[in-house]
């Protein structure tokens, strides 16, 4: 198995499109955090936000972790449909390996894209908060009365980027089933993105039901920072850890019983 | 003789439509088997079902003592092929791709991976992207990857598609050679009757998805089992068009 996963990671690593989307994801943050400074230097606008340079990686994983999905559902979208209408995936399966190895090996691309991207993230809200603003005396996370002192802020900060890797993961799966499904790149983007919008959109209506949506953890860093007193830690994991589980079974199961024709 | 290759009664449906109807066919160590058919007779389904690409309702597919179905890893291992125009990642070199089809055996060193490329005349165009191959090249640089880590049987569909007859005589060069000096067995599909005739010493033909014929030699080239002195395209069009029945 740690030959495919090997060889799905170099592939990864040579892309071009991986590091692309990656100064996509940095320029946003830099955007962000020039538009904070602007609305705390220009006078006449009240809303003011707090921040320093502790602040900043938790303001920015709140705010950009909708436009990642949109990102990384850019990148994953043909992870499976590209390389079977390009003919590459069948090379792959006349080698000695199981079909279940492959899945795995793209679980794996899809593990290391979400991780390499929320550490681009929390790297550049340390740089540029430290750059920008001052490092501050607390991590105060927005919008609440909540902050922690320097070191145990960063290791918080740290644990609430690594929570939020389980929901990308999560929703990334079902880009890459739709990867499958659709045996088309362009398809399979445009439906992730179209079940990222729809599940924003419901979000709104569900009340209650919001708990069982996927989209809804995206905000676990914030659930975990304000010591999940809206939502136990239990369902905080347990709900996407449960899509993990559901759609790579799912995943296997098709790709298992594919015919690959290309 | 031992026999690498072994597929009883293989039945391939899509819905109504069936593709191989009951396939049956056998290849031993050291044969060159040509695997001839007329378009949509069923040769690539029979390829991809034997590589497991595509699943079969009925019947099993043994290669090298292994059902595919059961242990595919161990069947496939063993095996080296190239089904229909190969595809590479083609922003990167041969060089490059050959390197990454090689992580997947044990063993392979840089040396072995440039005896595949000096075997299919590649290794000046290695370092080249793939992009800027020609079909023929790509062709060659499939079969280098089927050779890479020296399998006993190695599976070509189509392998000199897309090759300019010098090309064409090169690969029937190489296979032949591979043949005699290393032992590796060949199951090569084509619809080139008359490469299929110069260096096969087996034919099975293919109709309807299934084996019509099987022409067996003790030497190459097979026309040596063609019954009245008739050449293979004569033969096989009789076969194969529903002609005068033939021995």
């Amino acid at each position: 198995m740690s030959k495919v996963i090997k060889f799905e990671l170099i592939k990864l690593f040579s892309s071009k499109k991986f590091y692309i989307i990656g100064i996509m994801i940095l320029m946003l943050c830099i955007l962000l955090s020039f538009g904070i400074r602007m609305i705390n230097t220009t006078e006449g606008i009240s809303e003011q936000i707090t921040m320093n340079g502790q602040s900043l990686p938790v303001f920015l994983l709140l705010n950009t972790v909708d436009v990642m999905m949109i990102f990384l559902a850019v990148l994953l979208g043909g992870l499976i449909a590209d390389d079977y209408r390009g003919g590459t995936l069948k090379q792959t399966l006349i080698k000695p390996i199981r079909r279940s190895d492959l899945i795995i090996g793209k679980v794996f691309v899809v593990m290391i894209s979400a991780v390499f991207y929320l550490a681009i993230i929390m790297l550049a809200g340390y740089v540029l908060g430290a750059t920008i603003f001052e490092w501050g005396n607390e991590l105060i996370v927005h919008g609440t009365e909540i902050s922690f002192p320097a070191l145990e802020g960063i290791l918080k900060t740290i644990l609430a980027y690594a929570l939020t890797v389980i929901p990308v993961i999560a929703f990334q799966l079902i880009v890459l089933l739709f990867s499958l499904v659709l045996t088309n790149g362009g398809m399979a983007i445009g439906a992730g993105i179209g079940v990222l919008l729809f599940l924003q959109v419901i979000s709104g209506f569900a009340g209650g039901s919001n708990k069982y949506l996927v989209n809804y953890y995206f905000q676990i860093g914030a659930f975990y920072l304000s010591g999940f007193n809206d939502i136990s830690a239990l369902t905080s994991l347990s709900v996407p850890l449960a899509y993990i589980l559901v759609l790579s079974m799912i995943l296997l199961n098709l790709f298992n019983k594919k015919d690959i024709v290309y | 003789m031992k026999t690498v290759l072994e597929v009883n009664s293989l039945e391939k449906r899509y819905k109504d439509r069936v593709v191989l109807d009951g396939l049956n066919l056998k290849v031993e160590e050291g044969d060159i088997y040509g695997f001839l058919g007329p378009n949509g007779a069923g040769k690539t389904t029979a390829i991809r079902a034997i590589l497991g690409l595509i699943h079969f309702q009925k019947g099993n597919v043994i290669l090298n003592g292994y059902d595919i179905k059961k242990d595919f890893r161990n069947a496939i291992r063993a095996v080296g092929a190239m089904v229909e125009t190969p595809q590479f990642l083609d922003q990167y070199n041969g060089l490059w791709n050959l390197r990454m089809m090689a992580k997947f055996y044990d063993g392979i060193t840089e040396k072995r991976i440039d005896e595949a490329l000096e075997i299919v005349g590649m290794k000046t165009r290695a370092k080249d992207r793939v992009r800027t191959y020609s079909m023929g090249m790509k062709q060659r640089l499939g079969i280098a990857v089927a050779l890479l880590h020296r399998p006993s049987l190695v599976i070509l569909d189509e392998p000199t598609n897309g090759l300019d007859p010098q090309g064409i005589k090169e690969i029937r060069e190489i296979i032949m050679q591979l043949s005699i000096e290393q032992n590796m067995t060949f199951f090569i599909s084509s619809h080139i009757l008359s490469e299929v005739e110069s260096f096969c010493n087996k034919v099975g033909i293919i109709k309807d998805g299934r084996i019509i014929k099987e022409l067996t030699s003790e030497k190459i080239p097979v026309q040596y089992a063609i019954p009245q002195n008739r050449s293979l395209e004569e033969y096989f069009l009789e076969l194969t068009k529903g002609g005068k029945q033939v021995e």
